[in-house]
């Protein structure tokens, strides 16, 4: 391939990368990738991208440019033809160069989607999921009024607290997404998050039961609230929140999907 | 000739994973329920979770190829060659604590080792660098230390890390020369895009732009087994059931290899992946998160597509199964010898 065609096409996909982190960051649907607190990163990628990309760009012009220089010429000429000579072939083939465009395709061809009740089933939805067991996140779950705690919070709660007689029977008020898990007797749903660390890969679901009041019919994925007094059940042998709903209300979906451990 | 030698893995690797991609996606789900549906579902699972890895890789993988492009473009081959010492104890000493300069993470490290073996750097120092540095960096110190507190989590972590990395440093001294190592890819040229030795008089601008340039290339080439190393791991996360994996068993021996097996499907950077160890630390014993801890930044998915895209295939063998034997074993130590 010819050099200067190869140099474009690197300026062409960098950009379109770093344009599409960008998107990505004004839309907000950074967040739906990974963990608010690693947005700078992005920008770094997104800055990095382009420098890269301006970079490309002008070697192009600095080849033709350096054949004006008269004290470039003498050695440095030959020398440069040999290298792109040998070089072309060898930096990348084109079949090569579009696999960077693979990110691009499928964040342009797929919709953009958060992760849902849909990926519940790959990576299953628990009430004693992997939590982070500081001491001083568990603190700030507890002082929260009740109507302000997250499912994030609840399960805290119910993982870490040795006594849970002080909880039972305060309103909750969350908002997640309706997972029909199979081993919850009928009538009930999981009001379900997914909480994430790093970035969506590590993400794992969490959720709690939810008593349907009578003629609620929620198919799964849909974004609901829910508020009622919380209990206690088993499930699986391990203490889970029960709440006996007195509302659902469906809701849009979270601009901020996740919960951040 | 020489080209299509070249692209020869990389292709078998795409045709792999796409039949993988098809494997996965098609045949489990057409027994039950809609299969548009399920795939529609299953594919908006992968490319939500593909993106994330990329995206959150993406950045450190350009900081490496630039620390790799500045390396190339402003590191003298001889005065490396003088200042590094040839014995191979001391050699792998100072390469394993080298990341504390270069703060590279586990995508950074490889592009920037090849770079350094390239400028002269010893074989054991190289090896323990590239083990070595995404463990023993400033910024993963700093967020093992935010996660774990200043403890034996943290000193663990440094300690088996360091040693292994040493040790394999020290098994692979009987290499004489790094293109024993190295596949013999397209890279060596990559210099010629702008770097010369004779460029002394260049100003400092224009050597940036040449590390500029020489970090694109690299990019370039190394991006793409990033990509797919991401596929293959968001396929694998969207295909095997976590939570199944998970509830396997939480013995002292099979929790390590739940721990290191997790490590490698989940392919996260190893400047973040404490805060995803600290989740399982409630749950699995102390031995098996220090293998998580020890062995992710070294091998997982993601980066073994880069290694061997770097290194020669018996080279990558030995650099995936003495790491891992080590931190398994490592793991078990603990778990029977430190209580929890």
């Amino acid at each position: 391939m010819d050099t200067r065609i190869y140099r474009f096409l690197q300026f062409l996909i960098l950009t379109g990368l770093a344009l599409f982190i960008l998107v990505q960051y004004i839309t907000g649907h950074l967040n739906w990738y990974i963990n608010q607190r690693y947005i700078s990163l992005s920008i770094i990628a997104i800055l990095g991208f382009l420098a890269m990309a301006v970079t490309a760009l002008l070697s192009r012009q600095k080849q033709i440019h350096s054949h004006d220089h008269e004290d470039h010429e003498e050695h440095d000429d030959p020398e440069e033809e040999q290298h792109s000579a040998a070089r072309t072939p060898q930096v990348s083939s084109i079949a090569g160069i579009f696999i960077l465009v693979i990110p691009l395709i499928i964040g342009l061809a797929i919709p953009a989607r958060p992760l849902s009740a849909n990926a519940v089933n790959n990576k299953g939805i628990s009430s004693n999921a992997p939590l982070s067991a500081g001491g001083g996140n568990q603190s700030a779950s507890v002082n929260k009024a009740s109507a302000d705690r997250t499912v994030l919070d609840w399960i805290k709660i119910f993982n870490y607290q040795p006594d849970l007689s002080p909880y039972l029977g305060q309103t909750a008020n969350v908002v997640g997404f309706v997972y029909h898990d199979a081993q919850l007797p009928a009538g009930h749903f999981m009001v379900g998050r997914f909480a994430i660390v790093c970035c969506v890969a590590d993400a794992f679901a969490i959720g709690m039961a939810v008593e349907t009041p009578a003629g609620v019919q929620l198919s799964d994925n849909t974004w609901v609230d829910v508020q009622g007094p919380v209990q206690s059940i088993d499930l699986d042998g391990h203490k889970t929140p029960l709440i006996l709903a007195s509302s659902v209300t469906t809701v849009q979906q979270p601009s901020q999907p996740y919960l951040f451990p | 000739m020489l080209r299509t030698e070249k692209q020869k893995p990389l292709i078998q690797f795409f045709f792999f994973f796409l039949l993988f991609f098809i494997l996965v996606f098609f045949i489990p789900k057409f027994f039950t329920g809609n299969p548009a549906t399920i795939l529609n579902d299953r594919l908006s699972t992968f490319a939500t979770v593909f993106l994330g890895i990329f995206i959150e890789a993406a950045p450190f993988l350009f900081l490496g190829t630039l620390a790799s492009g500045i390396v190339e473009v402003f590191l003298d081959r001889d005065a490396m060659v003088k200042i590094m010492p040839k014995q191979a104890l001391l050699s792998s000493l100072i390469g394993s604590s080298l990341g504390l300069i270069f703060p590279v993470c586990d995508c950074g490290v490889i592009p920037l080792t090849r770079r350094l073996f390239r400028k002269g750097f010893p074989i054991p120092a190289g090896i323990a660098f590239l083990l070595s540095a995404p463990i023993l960096n400033p910024i993963v110190i700093i967020s093992t230390a935010t996660a774990f507190g200043i403890g034996r989590v943290l000193f663990l972590r440094i300690g088996v890390g360091v040693a292994i990395a040493i040790i394999t440093g020290l098994i692979f001294s009987t290499v004489k020369t790094p293109w024993e190592l190295l596949r013999p890819t397209p890279w060596i040229t990559v210099e010629d895009v702008a770097s010369h030795e004779a460029h002394d008089q260049d100003t400092f601008w224009e050597k940036m732009r040449q590390s500029f340039l020489i970090s694109t290339d690299e990019f370039f080439e190394i991006g793409r087994y990033l990509i797919i190393g991401s596929m293959i791991a968001a396929a694998m996360q969207t295909f095997i059931p976590q939570s199944a994996l998970l509830n396997i068993g939480k013995g002292p021996l099979l929790s390590v290899v739940i721990m290191v097996a997790l490590a490698i499907i989940l392919s996260i950077c190893s400047t973040v992946d404490a805060f995803v160890a600290l989740g399982f630390s409630s749950v699995f014993s102390l031995g098996s998160i220090l293998a998580f801890l020890v062995f992710g930044p070294m091998v997982d998915i993601k980066s073994s597509l880069l290694l061997i895209r770097v290194f020669r295939k018996k080279t990558v063998m030995y650099l995936i199964l003495i790491p891992l034997l080590l931190s398994i074993l490592a793991g078990l130590i603990i778990n029977f010898y430190i209580p929890s």
